[in-house]
């Protein structure tokens, strides 16, 4: 049998049929895939690690709650914010969990809100890990600036939640001294926890 | 060569020349119509882009962009997010997008400003899955082996430009993809969630103090009133007035003596505050008779009342020295 040369095919078959055009054409498969590997890494490590969440629910939860959505706890009862005096000073542990659906990591901030001259007045501190000590929150890490205004309050916690972790959030709430609030004022506070998937 | 080998020789040369081909196509229409293949690795588009789809977005300015279309875009941190759009605010050539995962309940935190963005036009199923897999490690190492073989099919072992074909093709690749002009892209569509907690703030009621206690305590035995400081946020007016409520008289006293005047400003809550009543000096028929002192809480701040006057009873009676008259507790 006498060798065929890719010469004799092309002759054949047309430019692509020549097997060095093909050859040199496949290149273009590890051009492409290089070029899809090294943006994705450049661009986004996490994402580069690959398709990992195929369905599911992201579930950020307070306190002893599971899953629930929509998910709000009204007049929560660890922070009491009744007779505030010029001065006082109260804080309450919140607990935040990730009990998402799927192996989701989740980011997460914190938002506050507060209604009236009151709200106005009142200053937010949020110590993540932080613990309370004689009415105030210490320890842990500082989200956002210690003793900011807590309408408005709008910071990220640095840390990510992995799937099943929880963190414990200070959160202290203070009436500075004068405050200029009148006697017998009220303010609508929210606290709000918006969440994301990371992985 | 065998039939056999002849065989896959050109199958592989076959499958690798068409899927080389259609990678150079794509990079092509990406740089030609701005045309980008999307990954997405995680499912808040699911069921229209499930997590591992591949979507194919083609970019169009910012006033082509309406409610309901999914795009794609950049978030603050530089990573490509893609949700649909559920508000839009054009501005010029600008567009203020409020983006939404399909299965998220909440909005992305952040809106998003562009002035041009990738509309997903088309999705596939799962072929996402493939082009991540390609883009592994092992898809990488498994297509640098296929096409070192064609490479060595085609060309033969002694050829000198195999290994520099191959090394300059994976340089080009890498720097196709470093430099971000390579079309395709992994976009998130992650999954949002939120939860709240509601508080109500107040401040102390309004308060106002207890009827003073009247003794017999002051310089000299005069009447000395006190009372409990209700808040650090109030002060006490205080008067000395006629049973009809007119002011007292102050008498022929050089300087007069002070018979209203503001207390406990200073008082810290708790403490008590204490009010002596002065005497006056003069002709008797005006000083020596009944009278009440007002005591009035108010705050600090705006001198608002915030409770009721009380009134206290006292009487004035003649001290040493003639014409002088000193204050004492009750009615007589």
């Amino acid at each position: 049998m006498t060798r065929r040369t890719a010469r004799h095919r092309s002759s054949r078959t047309g430019w692509f049929g020549h097997g060095r055009t093909r050859a040199l054409l496949s290149a273009g498969l590890l051009l492409g895939t290089g070029a899809v590997a090294t943006s994705a890494y450049w661009t986004d490590r996490e994402v580069a690690q690959g398709v990992s969440v195929r369905s599911g629910e992201l579930h950020i939860d307070l306190e002893d709650n599971e899953q629930a959505k929509p998910e709000t706890i009204t007049d929560w009862p660890d922070l009491n914010l009744t007779g505030m005096a010029d001065g006082d000073t109260r804080a309450a542990l919140m607990t935040v969990s990730n009990n998402s659906i799927g192996d989701a990591t989740l980011s997460y901030g914190v938002k506050a809100a507060a209604t009236n001259p009151l709200g106005a007045a009142l200053r937010a501190t949020v110590r993540q890990g932080g613990s309370i000590n004689a009415g105030t929150c210490v320890g842990g890490s500082l989200v956002g600036g210690a003793s900011v205004p807590l309408n408005g309050f709008d910071e990220a916690v640095s840390a990510h939640l992995g799937p099943g972790q929880s963190h414990d959030l200070c959160i202290q709430v203070r009436l500075p001294s004068p405050s200029g609030v009148l006697a017998n004022a009220t303010s609508a506070v929210t606290f709000t926890f918006p969440a994301r998937q990371e992985q | 060569m065998s039939a056999a080998k002849r065989v896959a020789r050109e199958a592989l040369l076959w499958v690798g020349g068409v899927l080389g081909t259609l990678c150079l196509l794509s990079l092509l229409a990406g740089w030609l119509f701005q045309v980008t293949p999307l990954v997405f690795s995680s499912g808040s588009m699911s069921p229209a882009y499930g997590a591992g789809a591949l979507g194919i977005a083609r970019e169009v300015p910012a006033s082509d962009l309406a409610v309901g279309d999914v795009v794609s875009v950049l978030d603050a941190r530089g990573r490509r997010v893609t949700h649909r759009i559920t508000g839009l605010d054009a501005d010029g050539g600008l567009a203020v997008l409020t983006l939404r995962g399909d299965g998220n309940d909440v909005a992305d935190a952040q809106p998003y400003v562009v002035r041009e963005a990738d509309r997903v036009v088309l999705g596939v199923p799962y072929a996402g899955y493939v082009l991540n897999a390609a883009a592994s490690p092992f898809g990488l190492a498994a297509a640098a082996l296929l096409v070192l073989a064609l490479l060595l099919i085609g060309f033969g072992r002694g050829h000198r430009l195999v290994p520099v074909g191959l090394a300059s093709t994976v340089a080009l690749g890498a720097g196709l993809g470093a430099s971000g002009v390579a079309p395709w892209a992994f976009t998130s569509a992650y999954w949002t969630d939120t939860a709240a907690a509601t508080v109500q703030a107040t401040t102390p009621a309004l308060q106002s103090h207890a009827p003073p206690t009247c003794a017999q305590s002051g310089v000299g035995g005069i009447a000395r009133l006190t009372w409990t400081d209700v808040n650090d946020l109030y002060e006490y007016a205080w008067s000395v007035r006629e049973l009809d409520g007119t002011p007292a008289p102050v008498g022929t006293a050089n300087p007069p003596p002070q018979l209203s005047g503001v207390l406990g400003a200073s008082t810290t809550q708790g403490q008590q505050v204490q009010l002596d009543i002065p005497t006056t000096r003069g002709q008797g028929q005006v000083h020596k008779k009944n009278f009440v002192v007002w005591v009035t809480t108010r705050l600090i701040s705006d001198n608002s009342v915030t409770g009721p006057t009380t009134v206290t009873p006292i009487h004035r009676e003649e001290g040493q020295g003639g014409n002088i008259w000193v204050a004492y507790c009750g009615h007589v």
